[in-house]
């Protein structure tokens, strides 16, 4: 049961409903790419996987109920990035990726040497005596990353696969990290690992997506593999704007906002 | 994944032995600070008596007449007494300051500053002046537990209200706490007024003693009943001191970590409040030890809650013995209230230090 899944999952806020009876599976091996526009229950969905928001229906983790493990039973076996996240005190970056060993199942001989392995492997080597504030937005982020994979260090662990769950992982980075961070959540389902990420760049989503889910007003609208849901008229319906899926050269398809496809420039000059 | 280039060992001992070396050294010298201070405030005092003849006398040492029986008396019945409830009650302030500023990750939550300390001498003087009235079996032995348990409940109500004021859907926002601080504390300021305007002769001047903060008051029961509220609340720190680390990165991603991070901020709320209450009951407000103090400390060690909670507790406790020695020495053999020494004192200071970093305000 190496998957995180759930069944008619609910999730209300006061009288708004965000979730309707959706239901999700994510195999461990693969990257499963969360898509749709702000607002169609993206965030929540993977909060709710997470043990974060209170929801209804089933939510299994490797084949356990996922409301039945303590916090710090889920701590081992999964780990989530946030778009963004703020320190509170002047930590420097070694302390913050070390509170990733700390959550983990893996007790480290030398945990400096782990620590530094993370932040070479977000491309932060050197950077462990830094005060974490003193960071850019990007390098921040990559330093939450470091932590997070120091929390789930092994892809398959003693008792089944870790899970890495990120919400818009890419928001801050620039084109170079957002690759890096794609390959290497690549490598950890290559390994055995199990990825769930939203995302809004349908091009990223499309290149290291195993399977993608697209959401609309709380509801799956399509799923599949990122061929057979990026269509034309699946992504008019769901981001309700015109959209181009192309072949690209490399194989795999890319998509292009058609409008402006069509008339370059013209969008603003109409008038 | 370079998962086998890291050697696993199931035993966190090898895992501490790596990191901790500084702040063990930093927490070895604070330790002999505390010795010393309480050495010089043993010393310190209106009266000559000398503190290192009596310790020698302590020591079997000395010709056995080389004490006066005056010396003796007040190096050990008022001196001692002073610098140990000193050492607790800077112990208790600081540490309440670490912990609400690590729940509320602010380094400018104070339970001075926010109106905590206010609601906890609102509780002591309602039991000072209508203890009497409302429950006359409290009296007598009880008192000592009575009006630490007053202030406590004081403390209590103001930490959770104070909390409901400025926490939305898990963000605390530091304006709103700072200013419902303000008024939390002016509204315990007003009621204790009134109790003032109630009370006799006798309880005007309990009351007058601790608003203006002081040890002298020191007794060794009062010290017991401190050190058993202390003792209880320092046993929760080594389980709080993790989850506070990773409530720095919010409550969400302490969640993710595994922390109960519900049950933290409950425990914090409740030691803070019985900290706070039981020095408030026995010493009175005393300012900026519980914000001076994990601040100084964060720029020293780092901001790691397993060296700064004890770590604040042993420089709060030896800094405010050594305001104590000043504040019985300066204008002696008058004494100045030591809460005037530790404003004074720490004022400019916290001022100094939000002018030289004023990105913590985070405002």
């Amino acid at each position: 049961m190496a998957t995180i899944s759930a069944e008619n999952l609910i999730v209300r806020y006061d009288a708004n409903t965000i979730l309707h009876s959706v239901s999700f599976l994510a195999r461990a091996g693969e990257v499963t790419v969360v898509a749709g526009p702000n607002g169609s229950g993206k965030s929540t969905l993977v909060k709710a996987l997470s043990g974060e928001v209170r929801s209804a229906g089933a939510i299994t983790i490797n084949g356990q109920d996922l409301r039945s493990c303590k916090g710090w039973q889920l701590a081992a076996q999964r780990a989530v990035l946030a778009q963004e996240t703020t320190v509170a005190f002047p930590f420097t970056v070694a302390d913050v990726v070390g509170l990733g060993i700390t959550a983990g199942a893996m007790r480290p001989a030398n945990p400096a040497s782990m620590i530094e392995m993370a932040l070479e492997r977000v491309g932060l080597s050197g950077f462990g005596a830094r005060r974490i504030q003193t960071l850019s937005g990007g390098e921040r982020q990559r330093v939450q990353l470091a932590r997070v994979l120091c929390q789930i260090w092994e892809p398959v662990g003693d008792d089944g696969p870790r899970w890495l769950i990120m919400d818009e992982p890419v928001a801050s980075l620039d084109i170079r990290h957002q690759i890096a961070l794609m390959e290497l959540a690549r490598d950890y389902a290559r390994a055995g690992g199990g990825v769930i990420a939203v995302m809004h760049d349908l091009n990223l989503s499309a290149m290291y997506g195993d399977q993608m889910v697209l959401m609309k007003s709380g509801r799956v609208a399509a799923t599949g593999a990122p061929d057979a849901v990026l269509r034309p008229e699946t992504l008019a319906d769901v981001f309700g704007c015109r959209l181009h899926p192309n072949l690209a050269p490399s194989g795999g398809v890319f998509v292009l906002p058609q409008s402006a496809l069509a008339t370059p420039a013209l969008a603003y000059a109409a008038e | 994944m370079a998962a086998t280039d890291v050697a696993v060992d199931r035993s966190r001992s090898a895992e501490k032995a790596a990191r901790v070396a500084l702040p063990q050294v930093i927490l070895a010298l604070l330790a002999i600070g505390v010795v010393i201070a309480s050495g010089i405030s043993l010393t310190a005092g209106a009266s000559q008596a000398s503190a290192l003849s009596v310790a020698a006398h302590w020591a079997g040492l000395g010709a056995a007449d080389a004490v006066s029986p005056r010396d003796l008396l007040i190096v050990e019945q008022i001196r001692l007494p002073r610098v140990v409830m000193g050492l607790l009650v800077g112990a208790a302030l600081a540490v309440s300051g670490a912990v609400m500023q690590g729940i509320f990750r602010n380094p400018l939550a104070d339970p001075g500053l926010a109106g905590v300390s206010a609601g906890a001498g609102l509780g002591a003087a309602t039991m000072i002046v209508l203890g009497g009235r409302l429950a006359l079996p409290i009296a007598g032995m009880l008192t000592y537990a009575a009006l630490p348990a007053a202030a406590f409940l004081g403390g209590l109500a103001t930490t959770l209200i104070l909390y409901g004021l400025s926490t939305r859907l898990g963000r605390t926002s530091i304006a709103t706490m700072l200013l419902a601080g303000i008024a939390l504390g002016a509204l315990s300021g007003a009621a204790t007024g009134v109790l003032v305007y109630l009370a006799d002769d006798k309880q005007l001047r309990d009351l007058t003693f601790w608003s203006m903060g002081s040890l002298g008051g020191a007794t060794w029961p009062k010290i017991a009943t401190l050190a058993l509220v202390l003792a209880l609340s320092f046993a929760a720190l080594p389980f709080m001191a993790r989850g506070l680390n990773a409530l720095a990165l919010g409550e969400a991603a302490a969640w993710h970590m595994g922390i109960s991070v519900e049950r933290l901020k409950r425990m914090a709320i409740v030691i803070v409040a019985a900290m706070t209450g039981a020095s408030v009951a026995v010493s009175g407000g005393i300012g900026f030890v519980g914000i001076v103090v994990p601040h100084v400390l964060r720029l020293a060690i780092g901001p790691d809650h397993r060296f700064l909670l004890p770590a604040s507790a042993l420089l709060g406790g030896a800094l405010l013995v050594l305001a104590d020695a000043v504040a019985r020495t300066i204008s002696a053999p008058a004494e100045l209230p030591i809460g005037i020494v530790t404003a004074l004192a720490g004022a400019p200071f916290f001022l100094w230090l939000l002018l030289r970093r004023r990105s913590i305000l985070d405002l």
